[in-house]
């Protein structure tokens, strides 16, 4: 019951209208929807780096800093966590609209003219909605490696020189490098496999492929290129699946 | 090397006040141990000189050169933690190079320096292996070395062969004693193992409720514990609470309340006054019959004995009290056995009650 819809998505994917085996449904697969799996792609690489290098910084922030605004910071993280990407998704569309508080916000600043206001729906708005999500994923997964770490390590390398920079990045993220790429792991196949956010967000092209696939069995019915668009999605997880399982089984066996 | 010098130094958690108005002066390259149990606040005030705890009052000197404000990787100290602390995701090389490195050292004099160092501490060739390669005792001379490396102006070490087992241990107070003597470093190590104290230090600092209980040598300490809780600290000690009766030209006639009388030096002592005999297990002397010339002689009942391999732990009741004494192997005693002791006066220790 758990492979057979796998297997039969592939299968399809593979199938032509007659039944028999063709490379069709990827060639149109291709040729109509390339432009998305590279923008899927490209939306997936920069969501997850720059949700990457804010969850670290934050995550290094909160474990370092003995300050209440650490400590605030700390529970406000948390909020994206727990909300759905539909929420999110809702939020976002009132947040980045021409008129929405973002753009109003620089208007008041002085930073956009609110009569040419930022136009967001777009691969940056999808970005930074993504970014609004994943980053408290991250600095939660990553504080909860450095919170393990005894403060020995840290002040061994004080007292021996080492600044905040250095503590941060020589000492604590190397330590926990596991747990990092777990975490960069699941922000990307979770940014690659999201609906939502992009079918809310995105106007028009160039879109997600898993608003194409949506669209591909909503609008045509035709199962067969949405299987084939399922496929590439399953090669670009399945790439970091096999590698976050390599890295559990090796911390697991080896313990590192 | 610079002396260390503590001057009132206080730091409390809450309502608890772990470090109290300490007044310290570590000498230039001496090794000084911060003794004391659990809590007496002999790592906090270790960590406050570390740079790791601002006091909430009080100064710290580095020679001439306050640092009570100053932080840690502005100090210039070496630092040995009780678990090492070694970085695991970095070889025995890069876990010395690393403070080095950060002084923008030179290439060729970090290989060289780390070399020397590893030598130092018997470690050559061992360069390449990460933390979790090295056994406990390997893993501890490289948390040495990692502290000297950087020619430390003052060496801090907290508890570092607590970690170790019984025998290791005891090798390495040698070697960390023999160590320092050959840099001639400034040194501060914290234990509470009083037999690691007795080893290694030039004086000894006892420290219990966060105070300054006594300092001086360890002869001194032990031989002349300031009161009892210095005295039943270090070393082993039986008390026995007693008042002075007569005070003679050269020796005072001191009397337990179930009436047993000894003769100890008078040392300042006032009539009626009340005092503590603490009785070290090596001056409590077994007699084969009573002596008529000898002070002190008591008959005492042996309550246990207790066979330690190469002496005999033995339990004896004088009186209403305890006294403890180690015997050499192969006598064999039974409880409710007769024993004539001999407590010679003065090695009998007075310490407030």
């Amino acid at each position: 019951m758990y492979v057979y819809p796998f297997a039969l998505s592939i299968i399809r994917s593979f199938t032509d209208e007659s039944g028999s085996l063709s490379l069709v449904n990827y060639h149109k697969a291709v040729s109509l929807y390339g432009r998305d799996i590279l923008f899927s792609i490209q939306v997936a690489i920069l969501g997850t780096l720059i949700s990457t290098i804010l969850g670290l910084a934050l995550a290094a922030y909160i474990r370092l800093s003995n300050s209440r605004v650490a400590r605030l910071v700390n529970s406000i993280s948390r909020l994206g966590i727990f909300l759905p990407y539909v929420v999110v998704a809702q939020m976002m569309r009132s947040f980045l609209a021409p008129h929405g508080l973002l753009n109003v916000l620089l208007a008041n600043m002085g930073l956009v003219d609110i009569d040419a206001p930022l136009r967001l729906f777009n691969i940056w708005g999808l970005t930074f909605g993504f970014i609004w999500k994943e980053t408290p994923f991250i600095t939660f997964i990553v504080l909860s490696g450095l919170q393990v770490i005894d403060d020995a390590y840290v002040e061994a390398a004080r007292s021996v020189g080492a600044k905040t920079h250095h503590v941060v990045l020589r000492i604590l993220l190397p330590m926990i490098k596991p747990t990092i790429a777990i975490a960069v792991v699941l922000t990307f196949c979770t940014i690659v496999s999201t609906f939502t956010l992009p079918y809310m967000i995105v106007a028009g092209t160039p879109t997600t492929v898993t608003v194409d696939i949506a669209h591909r069995v909503t609008y045509f019915g035709d199962y067969q290129v949405a299987s084939a668009l399922g496929v590439f999605l399953y090669l670009i997880v399945g790439v970091m699946a096999i590698y976050y399982l390599r890295r559990t089984v090796r911390e697991e066996v080896y313990g590192y | 090397m610079p002396e260390v010098k503590l001057d009132g130094v206080t730091k409390r958690y809450g309502k608890v006040t772990a470090v109290d108005h300490l007044n310290l002066t570590v000498r230039d390259g001496e090794i000084l141990t911060l003794l004391g149990p659990s809590g007496c606040g002999k790592t906090t005030t270790l960590r406050c000189i570390a740079g790791f705890i601002i006091p909430d009052e009080g100064r710290i000197f580095l020679g001439k050169e306050e640092v009570t404000r100053l932080p840690p990787e502005k100090r210039d100290i070496g630092f040995v933690f009780q678990n090492y602390a070694l970085w695991p995701h970095m070889t025995v090389f890069q876990n010395l190079a690393f403070g080095l490195q950060l002084r923008h050292t030179p290439r060729e004099e970090i290989r060289q320096r780390v070399r020397e160092v590893l030598s130092l501490v018997r470690l050559s060739g061992m360069e390449d292996r990460y933390p979790r390669q090295l056994s406990g005792g390997q893993q501890q001379r490289v948390a040495l070395a990692r502290a000297l490396v950087l020619r430390p102006r003052v060496l801090l070490l907290d508890e570092p062969l607590s970690n170790l087992d019984a025998k290791l241990r005891e090798e390495m107070r040698f070697e960390i004693r023999e160590l320092q003597r050959q840099l001639g470093i400034t040194a501060i190590y914290v234990t509470h193992d009083q037999a690691e104290a007795l080893v290694l230090s030039d004086r000894i600092a006892v420290l219990n409720e966060g105070r300054l209980v006594q300092l001086g040598s360890p002869e001194e300490i032990y031989q002349r514990p300031a009161n009892k809780f210095v005295a039943g600290f270090i070393g082993l000690s039986s008390f026995i609470k007693a008042r002075v009766v007569t005070v003679g030209a050269d020796a005072a006639i001191l009397e337990t309340e179930d009436g047993v009388r000894f003769k100890a030096p008078k040392n300042g002592l006032a009539k009626g006054q009340e005092v503590v005999l603490a009785i070290r297990p090596e001056h409590v002397e077994i007699l084969s019959a009573p002596s008529e010339v000898l002070d002190n002689v008591f008959q005492a009942e042996v309550m246990r004995a207790a066979y330690l391999g190469n002496s005999i732990d033995c339990r004896l009741r004088l009186g209403k009290w305890e006294l403890r004494t180690q015997l050499p192997p192969g006598r064999v005693l039974s409880p409710g056995e007769k024993l004539w002791i001999h407590l010679p006066s003065e090695k009998l220790i007075l310490v407030k009650a």
